[in-house]
């Protein structure tokens, strides 16, 4: 592979020479290299997956009082419908897409709501994260930095005020 | 052509210093995140304490829910995973340390999950807690794996999501 130029031949054999041209051929190692290159990109992620945070109480025994004005309620049954309703209010049945413009509404006159997700235990994740993720969005859009909201699975007594509906 | 390989080693540093190579758990799952928007946190890489909830379909056509407990820290893995009472599946002996440490993740059940998370909670206190779940499981099992991290004093948990784009 590498090869030794020799110019000058004819000088003098013994004599110790300073080297003359060394060419080195460099084409394997660059085929290595590359192909070390196309396998590190291949296989990095640089995608790193996206959190959310939450925190939850650490006891939940302890029952929150709150003013029913200041509760929002979201329910979503197992068929995924989404259903809201202020306080003691009826339940509504909602689209998922319309979950932000209420949540804004509510919120903007009331910064002080504390809204309540309950989903069915037959729901799904993504109705869940969903969920908490439009109430971030809108809390990031009016500017309000607290994050209050309570998350528990449905009970019988929701199933039958939004079973029916 | 001394510039294109001057570029090509660099691309090939840079790729193979962020290159990152995870031991294979032993079933690894497929998990299709739910999409959210709203998150801008990444997942930290040490003290991360992840568990996976996924589903897996029989060969029968039933579906079952699968959760698996990991652990990113080796040296913590060992000493959490042992009360599990973990055995080898061919010979049915208990595992050594040393294989415990090798596993990034192992099944749980609803019971051992709430061991899992004791241990974690003790062996390492500054210990955070995601869960990496399938957008189609059901609550009811993302509900139980939430009150097994609160029962332990996890109130802070990170939901792992994917970014929705924005359109």
């Amino acid at each position: 592979m590498a090869e030794i130029v020799q110019s000058g031949g004819k000088r003098g054999r013994g004599k110790k020479r300073a080297r003359l041209g060394v060419r080195l051929d460099m084409t394997p190692m660059v085929d290595v290299a590359f192909l070390l290159l196309t396998f590190f990109m291949l296989t990095t992620t640089l995608l790193t997956p996206q959190v959310m945070e939450i925190t939850m109480p650490p006891d939940s025994k302890v029952p929150v009082e709150i003013a029913e004005s200041n509760l929002l309620t979201l329910r979503v049954r197992r068929d995924m419908s989404v259903f809201w309703n202020m306080g003691s209010e009826a339940p509504q049945k909602i689209a998922e897409a319309d979950v932000p413009k209420i949540l804004k509404q509510h919120l903007q006159i009331n910064p002080k709501l504390s809204t309540l997700i309950k989903i069915d235990r037959q729901a799904k994740y993504q109705n869940l994260v969903s969920m908490i993720d439009d109430l971030n969005e809108t809390q990031a859009e009016l500017g309000q930095s607290e994050k209050r909201f309570s998350l528990v699975a449905m009970d019988d007594t929701d199933q039958k005020i939004v079973g029916g509906l | 052509m001394t510039p294109m390989v001057d570029v090509g080693f660099l691309l090939l540093t840079f790729f193979m210093l962020t290159a990152k190579f995870k031991p294979q758990s032993d079933e690894p799952l497929q998990i299709m995140l739910p999409v959210a928007a709203a998150d801008t946190t990444k997942l930290p890489d040490a003290n991360l304490a992840t568990i996976q909830v996924g589903l897996k379909a029989r060969p029968t056509g039933e579906i079952d829910t699968v959760i698996e407990f990991g652990v990113s820290n080796e040296k913590d893995r060992a000493p959490i995973y042992k009360q599990l009472n973990l055995t080898d599946p061919k010979t049915g002996a208990p595992l050594s340390d040393a294989q415990l440490a090798m596993k990034s993740g192992v099944v749980v059940t609803k019971t051992t999950l709430e061991t899992a998370v004791e241990q974690a909670r003790l062996q390492n206190p500054s210990m955070r807690y995601a869960i990496d779940a399938d957008s189609a499981v059901n609550f009811g099992t993302i509900d139980d794996v939430m009150h097994a991290l609160q029962k332990w004093g996890a109130t802070r948990m990170n939901l792992v999501t994917m970014n929705k784009q924005k359109s």
